[in-house]
């Protein structure tokens, strides 16, 4: 186990520099002088050096990246040009929005996706599991942020029951904070329930194929039994790591999320940050994002080798 | 399977369209595939040739305002109502599928060739090269779906062209992956190897024996792929990044919907209908056709 911790963290080592680069560059994707860009066209050079001396911009390319590099491991992702002060401060003020969000959505999610894949492949062709690939058929096809919109017309706005939008943490006043948080996260949830549902259920058909499935069976062990018992816990082991991937999906969705229902979280930091040009915080965020994103997919990782030990000698 | 065995003499083309009407749901899914590819079509040439002349003796045309009718409800005359500035939403709808439409072909397109050569040259060449272009693979699947393409879009500034390069970004990854694993596949078997045996040239072996036998695969993720890379570019339009008003796409005039959503539903209910009607056209010929087709093929689990 030990040996195979280490191996992975390794690994990870080349990706993290690679997302680092790609990071880095990506600032190099402004048409014109990043300067220029942060300061309007009416800049004057006074300015424009004085930008490209706080940023850096002025060294050659390599030097520019080890030092942005050296910062950033000691937790210093620079900072924002709109709101002066330091964009790991602001990142983490706009963390806890996001996380409630999506916990929540997370868990909505998996409430519905596992139940309805397993029945869907346990009673396989039967009305049930057409109910259920049609539910996960709609909801892959259905862009999130629409959904979104049709849950305000209908719950906020025909039948008032929850705000249009606004956040309140949980934390602060829990029922209100459900109840503001209910939408966004069924809106984030729903989707990708549909993609974990088909999963599940896959993964539900071929462990029920599996040679030890008949075996129990053979001996006598009634359906639910062998369900409960011998499928589940062996389906359930790859539907982990599809639910690693979808945290991905929860953060591309959540920006989209975060705008429709005004939520003072990253993804609209980020938006806000696009449409004002605060490079450096687009920059911070997008690597804050894959890191988090490859952590995630490592935990799981090393979750799945616990559960699965066959994993660890491959 | 079976439907292929009862027409087995039967030229190509009659046997696709057998299997087609054999399959109720890849029906579905052409005919709704057909009919937004053709309005598409239809807009493009009423753009073009027109100047919107079409349009606007069918219906309205799709930029034009009128104060008087601001945020109207669907009527005889406005089917689907209008938007806060009077223009007929279903003309901006009907104008808007060129955008989607267009997008989703150039962005597979684009990410399917890039896909294309580079997994199949890292699967036939293997070795040094095969590692580097996975450990780029491994890189750009560290980066979360929507979020590399926020930013790229964010950093290059609004446009079309822009939407489809930040994209393309990511997206060719799958197909990289597919087509290296089907080529790794192919490697081995034997008329291949007799192939070589034969003094065949190295692009002759590629393009003559192994692209025709891993085109399926590329078709049925392409296919696949279309859908999402729609909603995808609805999210980016819906998010301001795409292409900007007068110009209507599916995204922006839901953005424009989220703006009045309290006091014009249909603002935000037509255009997103739009986008769910199209990507489950493409999903539905897209799971079809990977049913229709080997189930031996190489395809990806999606991320």
């Amino acid at each position: 186990m030990q040996r195979y911790l280490l191996r992975r963290a390794l690994q990870l080592v080349p990706i993290m520099l690679g997302v680092s680069l790609i990071t880095f560059f990506l600032i190099r994707l402004v048409p014109s002088n990043p300067a220029l860009a942060i300061l309007g066209v009416n800049a004057t050079p006074d300015q424009i050096a004085y930008i490209n001396s706080t940023y850096g911009l002025d060294k050659p390319i390599p030097v520019q990246y080890i030092y942005w590099m050296g910062k950033v491991l000691q937790f210093d992702l620079g900072r924002s040009i709109v709101y002066n002060q330091p964009t790991m401060e602001l990142i983490i003020s706009r963390l806890p929005a996001t996380l409630q969000v999506g916990l929540f959505a997370m868990l909505i999610s998996l409430v519905i996706s596992l139940p309805v894949g397993g029945i869907s492949a346990v009673k396989k062709d039967s009305i049930l599991d057409v109910f259920g690939r049609f539910f996960a058929f709609v909801g892959i096809s259905m862009p999130g942020f629409w959904l979104g919109l049709l849950l305000i017309i209908v719950f906020a706005v025909t039948i008032p029951i929850f705000p249009i939008f606004g956040f309140v943490s949980i934390f602060a006043d829990f029922a209100e904070g459900i109840r503001h948080q209910f939408l966004p996260a069924v809106t984030l949830g729903l989707s990708m329930a549909a993609m974990v549902t088909r999963m599940t259920r896959s993964c539900v058909l071929e462990v029920l194929q599996e040679d030890y499935i008949t075996t129990a069976r053979g001996k006598g062990l009634s359906g639910t039994l062998v369900v409960a018992k011998h499928v589940l816990k062996n389906a359930f082991i790859p539907v982990i790591t599809v639910v690693g991937l979808q945290v991905g999906f929860i953060f591309g969705g959540s920006v989209l999320v975060e705008v429709i229902f005004a939520i003072p979280g990253l993804g609209r930091l980020m938006v806000d940050s696009i449409a004002q040009r605060d490079y450096p915080v687009i920059q911070a965020l997008v690597l804050v994002y894959a890191i988090t994103f490859v952590l995630v997919n490592l935990l799981v990782d090393v979750l799945y080798a616990v559960l699965d030990p066959r994993i660890r000698y491959q | 399977m079976e439907t292929q065995l009862l027409y087995p003499r039967k030229s190509r083309l009659t046997r696709v369209f057998a299997i087609i009407a054999a399959n109720k749901l890849l029906l579905v899914g052409s005919l709704i595939v057909f009919l937004v590819v053709c309005i598409a079509i239809f807009v493009s040439i009423d753009d073009v040739a027109y100047e919107g002349a079409l349009i606007e003796r069918i219906l309205h045309s799709p930029y034009q305002m009128n104060a008087r009718e601001r945020l109207s409800p669907p009527s005889a005359s406005h089917p689907l109502g209008t938007d806060q500035l009077g223009r007929d939403v279903l003309a901006r709808i009907i104008y808007g599928s060129r955008v989607s439409i267009q997008v989703g072909l150039l962005a597979v397109g684009l990410s399917g060739a890039i896909g294309t050569v580079i997994g199949v040259l890292a699967g036939y060449i293997g070795g040094k090269f095969d590692d580097f272009v996975m450990r780029i693979v491994d890189i750009l699947l560290a980066f979360p779906g929507l979020i590399l393409a926020i930013a790229i879009a964010g950093f290059l500034g609004p446009s079309l062209t822009n939407v489809i390069i930040a994209l393309s970004a990511k997206a060719w990854v799958s197909y990289a992956r597919v087509m290296r694993a089907n080529v790794l596949k192919m490697k081995d078997v034997e008329y291949i190897q007799a192939a070589k045996a034969l003094g065949s040239s190295e692009a002759r072996i590629i393009f003559k024996n192994i692209l025709p036998n891993v085109a399926t695969p590329m078709i049925i993720l392409a296919t696949m792929e279309l859908g999402s890379i729609i909603i995808s570019e609805a999210g980016l339009s819906f998010l301001g990044l795409g292409p900007q008003p007068p110009m209507a796409s599916w995204g922006n005039m839901l953005n424009l919907g989220r703006a009045h959503i309290t006091t014009a539903w249909w603002l935000s209910a037509f255009p997103g209908l739009a986008i769910f009607l199209t990507v489950m056209g493409f999903n539905l010929l897209g799971d079809a056709l990977a049913d229709a087709f080997d189930p031996k093929i190489t395809l990806p689990t999606r991320r």
